[in-house]
């Protein structure tokens, strides 16, 4: 393994992904959504450089202090972003493998519109807007000579706060995971 | 008064950035949970410092029957408790299975507050059940005293002379705050979830329906249909609450407010008072401080009350309850 001078001057690239977002409240409540998801990972700079990782997220599925809830039952639209933007460090593997590790700050929100059924049948709106720590790591493997390159990655992250329910967050975690398909750009 | 005009979303986005939308909700929860009783007899107990509701349904032929206690603090903060009960001889079980409470916190800016909460619980506690004519008595650790039956307790209710006005306006009061305190998010800033407006079912009967026009333009509409929480006494009506995002703006409006009784002689219930309450209310930040309340009853006068009436919920003046 060893260090070595970045193949591209930007990397970016693009995938499916799966998110999964842990919300613990003060009240004593645990929110967990997870779905699908589109991630756009740019990498900047050389050896060091900037690393940003963007996903956006469509909750299907979910855990209300355990209790497994479906949200196409409850919602009638629900989508996050996620975002961690981190100093990264990269180091290669020749001939072909290259891994981006970054720590930065981290962004996520999350907003699903209740639904209303019938007269008077309907659901609470759910929403959060956390930020913390995070970490994002990103396997490429370049195709032949370049500059296609597939990959893989992943982020993790702790939130400390919440814009929109900022005396309620107890903690908050945040993990995507996904493939990645992209270029290099000299 | 009260009139917990909403608010809003003062500024959602504004120089500090996101607003605060109060505490998480719960995924996969459910606006209105209530199941309409019909109408069920109904105990009132007041003290100055709080009024104690409580609604006690029909077994309707199973061992268990619903019932709600609804309290209402001078300062109209307000709690709910909603269970079942059963008797077992002189003795009866209540045991509550939900509780919706309504901090007043009118000194927080609107984007601060709490708003209207409910939480699933599982509590329960037996009272000795006494009850002799017009009086329900449950004694226990520690006892929650006497109750007057409701429609007796405003047989009385009359308003000829302002201070008896601001009474009944107290008394109408009640039904509005206890079904302000079932609308989730009520009075803060969770309110904006009504952009898609909701329908929320009375305790007995009616409905209460809640929108709001839009995030920037934060006017809500609170309509009754028909709505009792407590026996006999049914709203109808519009209240309307345009604001700006500061939750700077007014409340006006009607609602027709009707108490009626059953008739001695089993024949249609007979009314004891009728007539509107006005809005013509001043809000600042989401909070009542000027205006009038116009109450009138039918063939009576129309008294204009200082919004300052509704601000103290002591309506033992006109509704007198055994000790």
């Amino acid at each position: 393994m060893a260090a070595a001078p970045a193949r591209g001057e930007a990397q970016h690239t693009l995938g499916p992904s799966y998110q999964v977002m842990i919300i613990d409240t003060k009240q004593g409540n645990t929110s967990t959504l997870q779905g699908p998801a589109l991630s756009y990972v740019a990498t900047l700079g050389g050896v060091w450089g900037f690393q940003g990782t963007f996903t956006a997220y469509f909750p299907v599925t979910a855990y209300q202090n355990g209790t497994h809830l479906t949200v196409g039952d409850f919602y009638t639209s629900a989508w996050g972003i996620d975002a961690v933007f981190a100093a990264s460090r990269r180091v290669c593997f020749p001939p072909a493998l290259q891994l981006d590790l970054g720590f930065g700050p981290h962004l996520d929100g999350v907003a699903m519109k209740g639904k209303r059924i019938g007269n008077n049948n309907g659901y609470a709106d759910f929403n959060s807007f956390t930020m913390g720590l995070g970490v994002s790591a990103v396997l490429r493997w370049r195709v032949g000579s370049g500059p296609v390159s597939l990959g893989a990655f992943s982020t993790g992250a702790v939130d400390f706060l919440d814009l929109l329910h900022g005396g309620d967050l107890s903690v908050g975690y945040a993990v995507s995971v996904g493939a990645l398909v992209g270029v290099d750009l000299q | 008064m009260r009139i917990r005009t909403l608010l809003l979303a003062a500024g959602l986005v504004g120089a500090g950035g996101l607003a605060c939308l109060g505490p998480y909700q719960i995924i996969g929860q459910a606006l209105d949970t209530t199941i309409s009783l019909g109408d069920q007899p109904t105990w009132i107990q007041t003290t100055p410092e709080k009024t104690t509701l409580i609604v006690f349904a029909a077994a309707d032929g199973g061992f268990t029957a619903p019932f709600t206690l609804t309290t209402v603090a001078r300062d109209q903060s307000s709690m709910i408790l909603t269970g079942t009960y059963f008797f077992n001889g002189n003795e009866v079980t209540l045991t509550a299975n939900q509780k919706y409470v309504w901090q007043q916190q009118y000194s927080l800016p609107v984007t601060q507050r709490t708003g209207t909460q409910r939480f699933d619980i599982d509590a329960g506690a037996t009272y000795g059940y006494v009850r002799d004519g017009g009086v329900l008595t449950l004694t226990g650790d520690p006892p929650l005293g006497s109750f007057a039956y409701f429609p007796e307790a405003l047989a009385g209710l009359k308003a000829t002379t302002e201070p008896e006005a601001e009474c009944v306006l107290r008394v109408f009061q009640l039904s509005v705050i206890s079904s302000e305190t079932r609308i989730l998010g009520f009075n803060g800033p969770a309110i904006i979830q009504y952009t898609t407006p909701a329908t929320f079912n009375g305790t007995l009967s009616g409905t209460l329906n809640i929108g709001v026009d839009s995030l920037l333009s934060p006017n809500v509409t609170i309509t009754y249909q028909n709505f009792a929480d407590f026996s006999g006494f049914v709203l109808n009506g519009t209240q309307y609450t345009p604001t700006n995002l500061n939750g700077d703006g007014a409340t006006i409006r009607a609602v027709d407010f009707r108490m009626t009784a059953a008739a001695a002689d089993g024949g249609a219930p007979v009314t004891i008072i009728s007539g509107q309450v006005g809005y013509d209310l001043v809000l600042s930040s989401g909070t009542p401080s000027g205006g009038t309340y116009n109450l009138s009853t039918d063939g009576g006068p129309t008294f204009p009350l200082s919004y300052q009436v509704a601000t103290v919920m002591d309506v033992t003046p006109c509704v007198p309850t055994p000790r």
